[in-house]
């Protein structure tokens, strides 16, 4: 027999402990590497602007990945080391010196982390695969969004592999630096006490709750709608809703009192003795799982807002799939150069219609945020915008539309709903920017165009004939604009067409067009004329395959799906990682609190048997006592998840649409089976808590 | 064998002090069988802690066959547990993944020792302590009496200058206590064995030579046995009915 054999042996007999640490790091190495595969991948990676908004979420996104898989790994390792320390005690006081079994440790936790991380990138490479060609099933896919294996994904992978080793040799390292053998060998005793916990607990609990939750969310939007009014900070309310999930989950684990039901109390008083022992730690724990849990809804009901919102993108809001405007005096691409372009990728062209309109000078009435508040701002001869005669509407949309002299349409999208800034009736004047003639105008409604809607801000506007006429009577042709509307046969096939013009469209935009998504003419004209900079002066840089902020960027629905979809696999499976991290760290958590409370327990069930109580007795206290740490966290982090989706969907425009109605009702869904599979970890911790106290 | 001289240890927490040990001073003699009692906060397991070196003391010597061994470095000290100090605890302190058998060899294949004469040892124990039908077994299919028989088996095995017992009846019934005492008994008999141990069951330390006497850290009392077991056990009750309150040690 030599120490090689012992330990053997013992790793044979505590099979379970290592199978679970394994499964952690496995886990976690395979979340972070299969994320890394797509996120590093060449096809994500040539999409992904260097510096963007976009790249820089998703990085930001990676790192809460590491982070959260970092993180409940090293939790799950905790038990793994609480198992050793009773062993590595006995060692110690029988003279093992140290050293050799920080040895064997390191070894046991090197070759542990090594097979497990392997296991878990060579396994991340088919999920990438599988969670791509999951994404590319409901989407359109193309060429640009195969999936492509780039080295830099395994690169990933294994740093990270190498990032948890780091975190678990320093855990180990702690954990052998315990020199105290007192320490090590009552580990698994240690317990602490908690002040009486007072009657008031729970309902102060919901209340501060309740009240955190409502003024954190929906403060701020109600000052802004109510009064126009910002208050900084109204974020640290959400402060009130963690103390009082505390405060509820301390009740819960801890608070038994002789009311009036004294049989429930009778009923339950061993229970909630034992796990008043530990209820301090024991609680934080629990509110860590809460909030795992409401990240893990909360993740999964954002990423639900990206498929909805993705699958209306380019159908619904637009009225053509293909959209172009530009001024008049560029030489740009005309209907022969698009019919020529589409015979080339045998796309067929239907419903092609264009048109001339013009950029007027408006005075119209909107909202501004300035120091902290939001004001009505009369905004005269303020900007320009696109007005159209309604004839020139009808040569465009084929609608006819018809407009009393001295009024006004609004073109808005479909299922508009206005924002806090614009008003749809806001406007009430429009000016010839050469001549000056102006000409009152009133609200007449609104029209619904998508693809006129997006060309100008804050709306594009139909007039009378005659008015639009009058207005533009010797306008100089710098300030009109031609438009151009078309279908293809199979709009969703003519991605490469749509690629192809879009390169003509830019390699032949000038000066003229070359502006931001936010330049005015008018106000560069009056800004210069005040001696002041204008801000928005920027040119976007045309050199780019797509360019994110253009004033006159081409409209095709087909690209902005293809775009869409890319930013859609990004971000969903984001979500859906985050998710997948939460409710595996919860999992992980509950379990090893249960395993905690049933080592700690031990002692005590002994004695109750000793007291003369039967199995079915001891069994129905530890039941109590493990319910408690699933039941109350699992059920509050998932309602606090829903509330707070609720919450988000009505503030965002004061309603639910029937997308949002539909996304919430998928979210419960998604609630349902969290709650089920917490109930599977339950019974599976119960089981291994019923062998720790031999029921 | 042990001599302890003027031992102190004190507790702190927060701004409070708490002397546990002041001053202490005592010896044992090879051979000899010594129990320490006294009542709950006495000190008894504290002592017991710093002469294992479990835990640190303020000032004082332990001598352990005349060599002081307080505050050696961690390497030395592992040899001194392994080769010269023998550990029984009141919860066994059985590793469940070996068989008792494999729980006795322990020491010995942690010192590298000959695995031959290793094997006939533990075996020898296992017949001496009549543990032999359970050597197979693993310690959560024994009773609590065999389980601490192995344990005291394993404290034998590297033949240490001391046994040091922490309450090592504390969890037994009386049939299982009489068959641990009986084992130490044996040791001592057959092996020249030196036991340490700290008790609060009177019964136990009745079997013991000598039963030091501990209150509010210094020795109260010495009571050597020169008659039978039960007049030894008589006068150790009349001390502790004089202390008053009862001898359970949790500190």
């Amino acid at each position: 027999m030599t120490m090689n054999k012992i330990f053997r042996k013992l790793r044979g007999k505590n099979r379970s402990q290592y199978r679970l640490l394994a499964f952690c790091i496995f886990l976690s190495v395979l979340l972070v590497s299969s994320f890394s595969f797509m996120y590093f991948g060449p096809t994500v990676q040539e999409f992904l602007p260097d510096g963007g908004d976009t790249r820089k979420l998703a990085n930001l996104l990676l790192g809460v990945t590491v982070a959260g898989c970092c993180i409940f790994t090293v939790y799950a390792s905790t038990l793994f080391f609480r198992y050793k320390s009773r062993e590595y005690g006995i060692f110690l006081a029988l003279g093992e010196p140290k050293r050799e079994l920080k040895k064997v440790l390191f070894g046991e936790l090197s070759l542990l982390c090594a097979a497990a991380s392997l296991a878990g990138i060579l396994c991340g490479i088919p999920a990438s695969f599988l969670i791509w060609k999951l994404f590319e099933a409901f989407l359109i896919t193309n060429a640009h969004t195969a999936y492509r294996f780039g080295i830099g994904g395994l690169i990933a992978g294994l740093l990270f592999a190498l990032l948890l080793a780091l975190f678990l040799g320093i855990t180990g390292q702690r954990f052998i630096n315990r020199t105290d053998i007192m320490d090590i060998l009552r580990a698994g005793q240690k317990t602490e006490m908690v002040k009486t916990v007072k009657p008031y607990t729970l309902p102060l609990g919901i209340i501060l709750t309740a009240a955190g939750v409502c003024l954190g969310f929906g403060l701020h939007p109600a000052l802004v709608y109510l009064f126009r009014q910002s208050v900084p900070g109204t974020s640290l309310f959400y402060l009130l809703a963690l103390i009082g999930i505390y405060l509820i989950l301390l009740s819960a684990v801890s608070q038994s009192r002789l009311g009036k039901n004294r049989k429930k109390f009778y009923k339950n008083m061993v229970s909630v003795s034992m796990m008043r022992f530990s209820a301090k730690s024991a609680t934080r724990n629990m509110c860590v799982i809460v909030l795992m849990l409401f990240a893990c809804i909360f993740s999964s009901f954002y990423g639900m807002l990206y498929v909805t919102g993705t699958k209306t993108m380019g159908s619904s809001g637009d009225l053509r799939a293909f959209a172009l405007h530009y001024p008049v005096l560029e030489d740009q691409v005309k209907k022969a150069d698009i019919e020529k372009t589409a015979k080339k990728h045998s796309a067929a062209i239907k419903d092609f219609c264009e048109g001339d309109v013009s950029n007027l000078v408006i005075s119209y009435k909107m909202v501004d945020y300035d120091d902290g508040k939001y004001i009505d701002v009369d905004a005269k001869e303020a900007k320009l915008a696109l007005f159209l005669s309604a004839k020139a509407y009808k040569a465009l949309t084929g609608d006819e539309v018809k407009v009393a002299k001295g009024s006004y349409k609004t073109v808005t999208p479909a299922d508009y709903q206005a924002s806090i800034w614009d008003y749809t009736d806001g406007l009430y004047a429009a000016a010839n920017p050469d001549t000056g003639k102006s000409l009152s105008l009133s609200f007449a409604g609104t029209l619904e165009a998508g693809s006129i809607y997006a060309m100008s801000r804050p709306y594009a506007y139909v007039i009378n004939d005659k008015d639009y006429a009058s207005l533009t009577k010797d306008l100089s042709a710098e300030y009109e604009e031609h438009i151009i509307l078309f279908d293809t046969a199979d709009n969703d096939s003519s991605y490469d067409f749509a690629r192809d013009l879009y390169g003509q469209y830019v390699s032949r935009a000038g000066e003229l067009s070359c502006h931001i998504g936010n330049y005015d003419a008018w106000e560069e004209h009056l800004s210069t004329k005040q001696g002041e900079t204008y801000g928005y002066s920027g040119k976007p840089d045309l050199s780019q395959e797509l360019i994110d902020d253009w004033k006159y960027g081409p409209q095709f629905s087909i690209i902005s799906k293809v775009d869409a979809l890319q930013l859609l696999c990004i971000y969903v499976m984001l979500c859906l990682y985050i998710f997948i991290i939460c409710l595996s760290a919860a999992a992980v958590m509950s379990y090893v609190r249960s395993i905690s409370i049933a080592e700690g327990s031990r002692e005590i069930f002994y004695n109750l048997e000793r007291l003369g109580a039967d199995a079915a007795y001891r069994d129905d206290i530890l039941r109590k006592q493990l319910s408690r740490i699933f039941r109350y966290p699992a059920v509050l982090g998932c309602l606090l998840g829903v509330a707070f989706a609720a919450f988000m969907c009505f503030a965002n425009d004061r309603r639910f649409t029937a997308d949002e109605a539909a996304t919430l009702g998928i979210i419960l869904g998604i609630m349902v089976l969290v709650l089920m599979f917490l109930t599977g970890v339950y019974y599976f911790s119960r089981a291994a808590a019923r062998r720790i106290v031999r029921l | 064998m042990l001599k302890v001289r003027h031992l102190n240890k004190t507790y702190t927490a927060g701004n409070n002090s708490y002397p546990v040990l002041k001053d202490l001073s005592f010896h044992v003699r090879k051979g000899e069988f010594v129990a320490v009692m006294g009542p709950s906060g006495s000190g008894k397991t504290t002592l017991l802690n710093c002469i294992s070196c479990f835990i640190p003391h303020d000032n004082g010597q332990i001598l352990l066959n005349g060599k002081d061994i307080s505050g050696l470095p961690e390497q030395k000290m592992s040899k001194i547990r392994n080769r010269n100090l023998g550990f029984v605890f009141q919860d066994f302190m059985l590793l469940d993944g070996l068989s008792v058998f494999e729980n006795i060899c322990l020491p010995q294949v942690i010192a590298k020792k000959p695995i031959i004469q290793m094997e006939e040892k533990a075996r020898h124990l296992c017949r001496l302590f009549g543990i032999e039908k359970v050597m197979e077994k693993y310690p959560a299919e024994i009773s609590g009496g065999e389980k601490q028989r192995t344990a005291v088996a394993r404290a034998l095995m590297n033949q240490p200058y001391i046994i040091l017992a922490d309450e090592p009846t504390g969890n037994l019934d009386s049939r299982s206590c009489k068959a641990v005492i009986d084992a130490f008994l044996r040791a001592k008999e057959e092996m020249n064995a030196t036991v340490f141990m700290v008790t609060h069951d009177s019964y136990a330390a009745s079997f013991c030579d000598r039963v030091v006497v501990l209150k509010d850290g210094t020795i109260h009392t010495e009571l050597t046995r020169d008659g039978s077991r039960r007049q030894f056990m008589d006068e150790l009750l009349d001390v502790l009915r004089e202390l008053g309150g009862d001898s359970d040690d949790d500190e």
